[in-house]
């Protein structure tokens, strides 16, 4: 499985590509598998930063290359150019900015052009902020395109492990897969209201269950 | 176009390089490249590798990508004062004109993701250039489109046409001008005929094929017509050019067919159909605004087949999207001189009962804006920013009949109206939302009149407020059915002038409640009825 170019290693190794608007947390969330250290200070990525992130499952260990992308336009770089032979990807918006939402079909549109159908998961950063400007029911571009959902928080450790669980069953085509040893991390800065987001979680759930929204911005281009 | 067979390898060695998960070989790659970005040729050798068949496809797709990038950024525009300081940064005139003669042929021939890329690049240049500034593209793109169609090839014929498209839709949305004018007659004369071509053959295409394809056998076809539609549309933006008006029947006739005719079930599930639908009632539309003269005899036809096409149950996932654009046409017709088409009894009656009033009831979504974005659901309802909703296209054709059929559409209006609050009136926890699209119907048949109609009476309007509004505003419940309240306390705001005053006042404390109301649409409406009420003035008694 190992790309051209790519380190070799003995295991099965995956290019995640990362995308998103600037300031949704990309890099942190990244930092946060790769260190345990959550960065409060918001520094922009200029091009693209590779991090090696190893995870160990049931069927042996695996790795993602984690392409975390500049999200700001003028530190692009070589911009899309940095997503060819990804093989899975990360769309990450920020739930307290409606504007990184509204951009995320412009990055899956980017994406998709550049990588044929690869699993893709959408996740909504910063979940335990309270003045949330997305709700969780108000996320429905996953539905219209085949992507998974997932509500993070790299500051809390939420969900953290859920995005490249799904991505690694995708991959494997296995989807009894699982991790059987989580990596050592830094207590988390904060405790998540579990409460709050458990009803977050219904939500999605009730949502999901519905049909999908009339509005299809297929017709956009 | 010939570029050094060294310059490919060395670029391409830079691109593999930019792609290694190693930092330092990853950066050095991308150091070169933004070097070379200054040489002159460079927008030519990532073409040539981007078309390059002895180069391995990831360097040829990076190679793509950043060529599409580059015209995006550096492709020259023309500024009022005919260039200056920026023209330091433009790709050279000379680069310019040898990607002009090469790009089209390089993207037909390029594997399917290479060739994404190449069509973005295109349409960045031309938006600038064409067509005084690149006069052989469209030339091109017909000669092209005949190859393909002879060969049967559907998917590079669907890369011209969304070539085409991208190019003819400067002409939506423009200001009359000699200049636009000037570019569409170009446009006229040399792809009319072709895209009529086209579009005869691939809907006779689509007709022998329907009733066995599989969902991904008929995607690209029906893409192709959707693609034709889009690009009829813009071409009978500005006017009804003598061409269409000439072959009007050839066109309506396929229309009319997309309308009727009903896909096998697996092809309506994928939308696809529903996406050309939408398409054609937006051409129907434009139609019967701007052209109306020379459309009215097909008129009756179309009014009867969309009529159908909404009354029709539907697996498609865009069916939704679809009513809104059908519901509007009939508006149109139902507003202008041909409203007889609506006049009789029976057809007013399916209208209402078929297609206005399953349309008009809240939706799931309707309820995810109502809690998840109040602001938006306020500024539909303060602003009129809701046109492109079900409700409100529902409405607005009921209005539009109203305009020439005041009495009958009252009349119908408020036997729905009775029959919603008798729903109500059966279950109210489930049934809540009868009630709703009740207040909502006499709502928007009775405010003020305005632009687009009103001032219709559907209901005794005391009688209405006394004992459909005020027990609503009373109700013990009154944190519960928030989207009701709601709407009640919107019913307020509109007719806030026809409510006397000692009756607004005994009111107040029930009003008053809701401003510490869970909702923020409800509290806010609560506080604009208030403020309202606070500054209205007794009439001044003229001496």
């Amino acid at each position: 499985m190992a790309l051209p170019n790519q380190q070799t290693v003995d295991y099965p190794s995956f290019k995640l590509v990362i995308v998103g608007d600037g300031g949704t947390g990309k890099t942190t969330f990244v930092k946060r598998h790769l260190t345990g250290e959550f960065e409060k200070k918001y520094e922009p990525t200029i091009g693209v930063e590779v991090h090696p992130l190893d995870f160990f499952t049931n069927c042996g260990k695996i790795r993602f290359y984690c392409w975390d992308t500049a999200g700001q336009e003028k530190f692009g770089g070589l911009r899309d150019g940095y997503y060819i032979h990804g093989q899975c990807a990360i769309i990450m918006f920020d739930v307290t900015s409606r504007l990184t939402y509204k951009n995320v079909p412009t990055w899956h549109r980017d994406l998709c052009r550049v990588c044929e159908n690869i699993p893709i998961v959408l996740c909504g950063n910063k979940v335990d902020v309270k003045n949330r400007q997305v709700k969780a029911k108000q996320v429905t571009f996953h539905r219209k395109k085949n992507l998974q959902y997932y509500e993070v928080s790299a500051k809390s450790n939420y969900n953290f492990e859920k995005p490249f669980l799904y991505l690694a069953r995708k991959l494997a085509g296995d989807g009894n897969l699982h991790f059987v040893e989580t990596p050592a991390l830094a207590p988390p800065d904060v405790t998540i209201d579990l409460a709050a987001q458990q009803q977050h979680e219904a939500e999605l759930a009730a949502a999901a269950a519905q049909p999908l929204p009339d509005d299809d911005d297929d017709l956009i281009e | 176009m010939e570029v050094a067979p060294e310059t490919l390898d060395t670029l391409s060695g830079w691109f593999a390089q930019s792609l290694s998960p190693d930092a330092a070989a990853r950066r050095a790659a991308e150091q070169s490249i933004e070097s070379a970005k200054c040489s002159p040729g460079f927008g030519l050798a990532l073409l040539g590798l981007a078309s390059s068949p002895r180069h391995d496809p990831q360097s040829r797709l990076a190679a793509s990508v950043q060529f599409k990038n580059l015209l995006r950024r550096r492709w020259p525009k023309p500024s009022p004062d005919g260039g200056g300081d920026d023209d330091a940064d433009h790709l050279p005139p000379s680069d310019c004109a040898i990607i002009k003669a090469n790009l089209l042929q390089l993207l037909l021939t390029a594997p399917p993701l290479i060739q994404a890329q190449l069509s973005e690049a295109l349409a960045a240049a031309a938006a600038s250039d064409f067509p005084a500034r690149w006069e052989s593209l469209l030339p091109s793109i017909v000669s092209s489109l005949g190859t393909a169609l002879s060969a049967g090839d559907i998917p590079a014929t669907n890369s011209l046409l969304a070539a085409a498209a991208s190019l003819f839709s400067r002409f939506r949305n423009a200001f009359d001008s000699n200049t636009i004018r000037l570019d569409l007659k170009y446009c006229l004369e040399n792809f009319a005929a072709a895209l009529l071509e086209v579009f005869l053959s691939t809907s006779r295409r689509l007709q022998a094929a329907a009733p066995t394809v599989t969902p991904p056998e008929s995607r690209p076809v029906f893409e192709c017509l959707r693609l034709c539609c889009e690009i009829f549309y813009s071409l009978n933006s500005i006017d009804l050019p003598e061409f269409f008006e000439d072959h009007m029947r050839e066109w309506m006739t396929e229309f009319r067919a997309f309308l009727t005719t009903s896909y096998p079930p697996a092809i309506e599930a994928d939308g696809a159909p529903d996406a050309l639908r939408a398409a054609v009632c937006d051409n129907l539309q434009l139609y019967m605004e701007k052209y109306e003269e020379e459309f009215r005899g097909y008129l009756k036809e179309f009014v009867e087949a969309v009529w159908g096409l909404l009354m029709a149950p539907s697996v498609s996932p865009s069916r939704g999207q679809l009513a809104v654009t059908a519901i509007r046409f009939l508006t149109t017709v139902a507003e202008s001189v041909h409203h007889a088409l609506f006049g009789s009894p029976d057809a007013m009656k399916q209208i209402c009962d078929s297609v206005v009033i399953p349309n008009l009831r809240l939706r799931d979504d309707d309820e995810e804006l109502f809690e998840g974005n109040w602001v938006e659901y306020v500024r539909r309802d303060a602003e009129g920013s809701d046109a492109d909703t079900l409700r409100r296209a529902a409405c607005r054709l009921l209005r539009g009949l109203a305009a020439n059929y005041r009495e009958q559409v009252a009349a119908l209006v408020s036997a729905q109206v009775q029959q919603m609050l008798a729903a109500y009136a059966a279950d109210r926890t489930n049934n809540w939302k009868e009630k709703d699209a009740a207040i909502y119907l006499v709502i928007s048949l009775m405010q003020k009149p305005g632009a687009t109609g009103g001032g219709t009476p559907v209901v005794d309007m005391e009688s209405f407020f006394t004992s459909v509004i005020v027990p609503e505003l009373q109700a013990p419940d009154w944190e519960s059915e928030p989207m009701l309240k709601a709407t009640v306390l919107r019913f307020l705001k509109e007719f806030k002038d026809q409510i006397p005053k000692a009756t607004a006042l005994a009111l107040l404390p029930s009003v008053i409640r809701f401003l510490i109301h869970e909702s923020n649409v409800v509290h806010s409406y609560a506080a604009t009825f208030i403020e309202n009420l606070l500054i209205i003035k007794d009439m001044v008694p003229v001496p």
